[in-house]
């Protein structure tokens, strides 16, 4: 009740009374529950319960697919790494300084696996499996592919170099020596100087009578 | 109510509704006359209040803001139920039940039906006035805000239904 109602409505207190004996209805029960779930069901949604109840589940799905697509992501880049190494291997292929024809084929056959016609292959085990082997085939090739590299630079060293006698000559280190007399005698000291050289370094124990 | 606005606080939302609860049901009442109707009115008005709780301010009373719905409601009533403006049926009703109760009940009973006859006769605006002043125990400003009028208007249709009540239930005016 406000301040102001006694004092504008004077004289009303038995009308007053009358009223409040002839208002005695009450809500049912049935009515307040009606009301009351009415309340329940449309109450606010941040409570902290409710918020406690929705945040792990958006936290657990947003790792559940992170998780899910870094996966994919590595699994995709794995096998296009493979597909590129193989495209480079094929192409370098002709151009080996060594052949080495059963490390080719053995290779080209294993990696005929990794084609993109084979895509049946995708599990990142097989990759993987397929890498380590491809690594031991190249490791192993690839020394004596040094070796071979070698003696054919030396080969192509000496094969660089003048030469002042021939063949026959240098067959045999006797007539080699006769080669290198003549040249002095002709005045090719130089060559001369360059076949002694040759000669000893071919034949290190030739004594000159 | 704030607590409920804003942190979905129930129990603070059944204290509210159990303090007000069957003012606003009997103010529903006298307006319509049928208990089924101001039920229905009733949930009309409580649900409203609960809708509007995320943009509940409390910038006045509770009270009045829940007696503004409630009479907005009972506005909306009249406007839906053009029969109801006469009051003839629920008249018929009444007389009936005058019929059965007069020979065994007594002088207060009567009384009673013939405040509840004069509360019935009166003009929407003044029952209305009167049910806020005397149920809903508002101030005549408060009501003035309740049904969108000044106060001095209140303050006349109070007067006019408090005089044909009392003279409905054979209290005598005082003379000043």
């Amino acid at each position: 009740m406000s301040e102001d109602r006694g004092q504008d409505m004077p004289g009303d207190e038995r009308l007053s009374e009358a009223y409040r004996d002839l208002s005695t209805e009450q809500t049912s029960a049935q009515l307040d529950r009606t009301i009351l779930e009415m309340a329940r069901a449309g109450s606010p949604k941040k409570s902290l319960s409710r918020l406690l109840a929705i945040k792990p589940l958006a936290w657990t799905a947003t790792v559940v697919l992170t998780v899910s697509v870094v996966y994919q992501l590595q699994q995709q880049e794995a096998l296009d790494t493979m597909i590129f190494e193989e495209d480079v291997a094929v192409e370098m292929e002709p151009a080996a300084v060594v052949p080495i024809p059963e490390a080719d084929s053995s290779t080209s056959a294993d990696m005929s696996s990794f084609a993109p016609a084979a895509g049946a292959r995708s599990k990142l085990q097989e990759v993987e499996a397929m890498m380590i082997e491809q690594d031991a085939a190249d490791t192993s090739l690839q020394q004596p592919a040094e070796r071979g590299l070698a003696v054919e630079l030396g080969g192509m060293q000496r094969a660089s170099q003048p030469r002042f006698c021939d063949e026959t000559e240098v067959a045999d280190a006797s007539s080699w020596y006769q080669c290198i007399l003549r040249l002095e005698e002709e005045g090719k000291l130089d060559e001369a100087a360059s076949e002694r050289t040759r000669l000893f370094s071919e034949f290190p124990d030739f004594q000159v009578r | 109510m704030l607590r409920y606005a804003q942190d979905g606080d129930v129990e603070a939302f059944e204290t509210l509704y159990r303090r007000h609860k069957d003012p606003v049901f009997r103010y529903l009442k006298r307006h319509c006359r049928h208990t089924e109707t101001a039920e229905d009115l009733f949930q009309e008005v409580w649900g409203k209040i609960i809708r509007s709780r995320e943009n509940y301010r409390p910038t006045a009373k509770f009270t009045t803001f829940l007696y503004r719905v409630a009479h907005n409601c009972f506005i909306d009533f009249l406007r839906r139920n053009k029969r109801h403006e006469g009051g003839v049926e629920f008249n018929e009703q009444l007389h009936e039940a005058d019929g059965r109760s007069l020979d065994d009940e007594a002088e207060r009973n009567l009384a009673r039906r013939r405040l509840e006859k004069a509360l019935v006769d009166l003009p929407d605006e003044q029952r209305d006035t009167f049910l806020l002043y005397e149920e809903c125990g508002l101030s005549l400003d408060e009501i003035a805000s309740v049904t969108e009028s000044n106060r001095e208007a209140v303050k006349s249709r109070l007067r006019y239904a408090n005089q044909k009540l009392k003279a409905a239930i054979g209290v005598k005016e005082r003379t000043s």
